[in-house]
């Protein structure tokens, strides 16, 4: 018994030392700075001014709500995330089905989706800005000289309507590939047995992809979800390359304004408060999600 | 043995965190491959800055001048990362000996935590450098808080850049082929409807494009200062947006907007207007007085000129400086000024920077050495020229009034809800 538990001990010491420098970096990289961030949303701090933070409880959440900026980044970031969502797991979804079910040159079609994968957002909204230029651009001059439709060419990043509807395409255009992989091995793991028992049953076409491929989705939809909502939430890179939150302050969203208060007006403090409303954001979407979808499948 | 080779492992994975960052050479540490007793002056800038300030042509005749010393060049992608070095500075230590910074009030981040020297008090640079050698607006607008914490090394001011052979066709020239300079706003509109050309609803020659983009604020105070005489209300500290002059500018840019005579691609792309008007299709930039020197390259030095903006012969305009700052941690500080005093205030940096990228030298007698005439244009603005207001909450002024600047021009707010929504941004601000 005595030396069962040794070597059981033993057995443990080791896992713990081979853990540890993993443990190490997380704690070092994720859960101080979390939790030295939630010092600083409760301290009045400028970088530059001050020397330490100084507490003054929860002032800066009590600001946010009276800061017209930070209101106005919070309607245009959850206005921008519900379309965002919505269009992202839609489409997605609509073209896993497509490569699910097409059997001819799927090898193509793949590769044409998961390329914005690899491109870095960065780049991809500098090349989608050049496109986007209202008198040099590649999409005006194909609306106007090669289709003739000059009336539908416009100052896509310029005007604050189109602002924002540009930058909506360019989001998807980078997100489209990875919400589609999964989606389409969630649709490679329904069991080929379900299928052919809905083939059996008569159940063909729109109806087996109503009543029995989508139910089957269920899991794939909690995980493609809380993606989804995360990439619409923290969408930054998008309007900070491309209009750099303008036209004015129509495609400010609340990453970059927390950017703005932490790296441009050093304001550490009232930074930190808003990354965590973000986050609490994030989080209460993420679980509605997989509440709604756990809901779901009890039924 | 397995035993020994798990510790091993183990050990091996816990150091490996401990040599994770990149150590620094220590400062005036010997380079490899160099002599006995050299020192190294480590120079810091931004790659545009490296190239338009000829820093490499620079580092090599002072290596030359002192073969003891070797100077490194240390790029940096943007601002950002200078921001982080005052992380360095506030442990005592630095990467760089001095830095080259993008506007002198980019060094009020260092100033509250005393980080930079005050070249005046601390480095004694006037003591063998004559301050009157200096344009006076430069070494002005390079003071904060009433000390020289920058060493300014080139200057910019807000002009209007300017295609002649299209002012040509136009018409807009006078008995000797000169183009006319614009008197005020609305003749700059006048000019700018003649200059603009549309074929089959596209635009193939833009009027004229303003920088209303993350420069915005060079551009705005430079047309208050220029039409106004003053940036600032009766407190002398308060900037003044509510006035006759400005609120008629207001007006015809809006007008110019509406009408598409004024370009709106530079609310996106701050570089777009400098890269139409280079590319041969904008007849007027509003923005640093740089670029013509720029679009030479492309258009062709006899089809580019430069003019002042309206009002800013008698009035000035706002300029800007690039400069120099050394940590008080660098223990080279000394060898620091003599590569500032030597090279970067030396002939062959500031009248290279002026004749290849128009970049304005500090150097009162480099202008007899400008090849372009034209810049006799800009002589008044640039010696009346003015500095920004060096406030605080400078960053969130200037991204304020981009918003509401844009926001007016775009939806066409009224110029009464625009210029109280900017007098009270202004009151906002801590100063």
């Amino acid at each position: 018994m005595k030396k069962t538990w040794t070597r059981s001990r033993q057995k443990s010491v080791w896992g713990v030392l081979f853990v540890l420098p993993c443990f190490l970096i997380i704690f070092l990289f994720v859960i101080y700075p979390l939790f030295y961030t939630g010092y600083l949303s409760l301290s009045d701090y400028n970088f530059i001014y001050d020397r330490a933070p100084k507490f003054t409880g929860f002032s800066n959440y009590a600001k946010m709500f009276l800061d017209s900026d930070f209101v106005h980044a919070m309607k245009t970031t959850l206005f921008f995330a519900v379309f965002d969502f919505s269009l992202l797991m839609v489409i997605s979804l609509a073209i896993a089905l497509l490569l699910f079910f097409c059997k001819r040159g799927t090898w193509l079609f793949r590769t044409a989706v998961f390329m914005p994968i690899v491109v870095p957002a960065s780049l991809a909204c500098i090349v989608f800005s050049w496109i986007f230029s209202e008198n040099f651009g590649l999409l005006n001059y194909f609306l106007g000289t090669a289709l003739h439709l000059p009336a539908l060419a416009r100052p896509w990043l310029t005007q604050p309507g189109s602002a924002m509807s540009s930058i909506l395409v360019v989001n998807l255009w980078c997100n489209i590939g990875f919400e589609t992989i999964l989606f389409l091995s969630g649709l490679q793991s329904i069991s080929g047995d379900v299928l052919e028992a809905a083939d059996m049953d008569g159940a063909v076409g729109w109806k087996k992809l109503v009543y029995v491929i989508l139910p089957n989705l269920k899991e794939t939809y909690v995980v493609a979800g809380i993606w989804a909502i995360i990439a619409a939430l923290k969408v930054f890179v998008e309007p900070m390359v491309m209009t750099n939150g303008g036209p004015g302050n129509a495609t400010l969203v609340l990453y970059m304004y927390i950017y703005n208060n932490a790296f441009l007006y050093f304001n550490m403090g009232y930074a930190s408060a808003i990354a965590f409303v973000l986050s609490g954001m994030i989080l209460f979407f993420s679980l509605l999600n997989m509440k709604l979808n756990s809901e779901e499948a009890e039924r | 043995m397995k035993r020994f080779f798990c510790a091993l492992l183990a050990s091996a994975l816990v150091l490996s965190l401990t040599s994770c960052g990149k150590t620094e050479p220590a400062a005036g540490s010997q380079p490899a491959g160099s002599g006995s007793g050299s020192k190294v002056l480590r120079v810091g800038g931004e790659s545009w800055q490296v190239t338009k300030i000829f820093l490499e042509d620079a580092a090599k005749a002072f290596m030359k001048d002192h073969p003891d010393v070797k100077v490194e060049i240390q790029t940096y992608a943007d601002p950002t990362v200078v921001s982080n070095y005052s992380i360095n500075w506030m442990k005592g230590e630095t990467p760089v000996d001095l830095v080259m910074i993008d506007g002198a009030s980019f060094a009020e981040q260092f100033i509250g935590k005393d980080l930079i020297y005050d070249f005046d008090k601390d480095l004694n640079f006037f003591s063998n450098f004559d301050k009157s050698k200096f344009v006076p607006s430069a070494i002005e607008m390079s003071r904060l808080h009433d000390k020289q914490y920058v060493i300014p090394v080139i200057s910019e001011i807000t002009a209007i850049n300017i295609n002649t052979k299209m002012f040509k066709e136009a018409g807009l020239v006078d008995k000797e082929g000169k183009p006319l300079a614009p008197k005020d706003w609305e003749e700059f509109y006048e000019f700018a409807k003649k200059l603009h050309k549309v074929k089959d609803g596209k635009v193939v020659q833009q009027g004229a494009t303003i920088q209303w983009g993350k420069d915005i604020h060079g551009t705005v105070l430079g047309v208050l200062q220029a039409s106004h005489k003053t940036l600032y209300q009766d407190d002398g500290i308060s900037v003044g947006f509510d006035n006759p002059e400005f609120r008629e500018i207001l007006s015809i840019w809006q007008k110019g907007v509406k009408e598409g005579v004024f370009s709106q691609e530079t609310f996106a792309d701050y570089d777009s207007g400098r890269n139409s008007y280079k590319a041969g299709k904008v007849a007027m930039l509003v923005e640093s007085g740089s670029r013509w020197i720029e679009a030479g390259q492309t258009l062709g030095k006899d089809n580019v000129s430069v003019l002042p903006i309206p009002g800013a012969d008698q009035n000035g305009s706002v300029g800007y400086v690039n400069g120099v700052i050394v940590p008080k941690c660098s223990p080279n500080a000394e060898l620091a000024v003599q590569f500032i005093q030597e090279q970067l205030l030396g002939e062959h940096v500031q009248t290279s920077t002026l004749n290849q990228y128009g970049k304005l030298p500090v150097i009162n007698e480099y202008y007899a050495m400008a090849e372009a005439p034209d810049w006799k244009n800009l002589k008044n603005s640039i010696d009346k020229s003015v500095t920004y207001p060096v406030y605080k909450d400078l960053a969130k002024f200037i991204k304020d009034l981009q918003s509401i600047l844009q926001n007016s021009l775009s939806k066409g707010t009224s110029v009464d809800t625009t210029v109280q929504q900017l007098q009270d941004m202004v009151k906002s601000l801590n100063k």
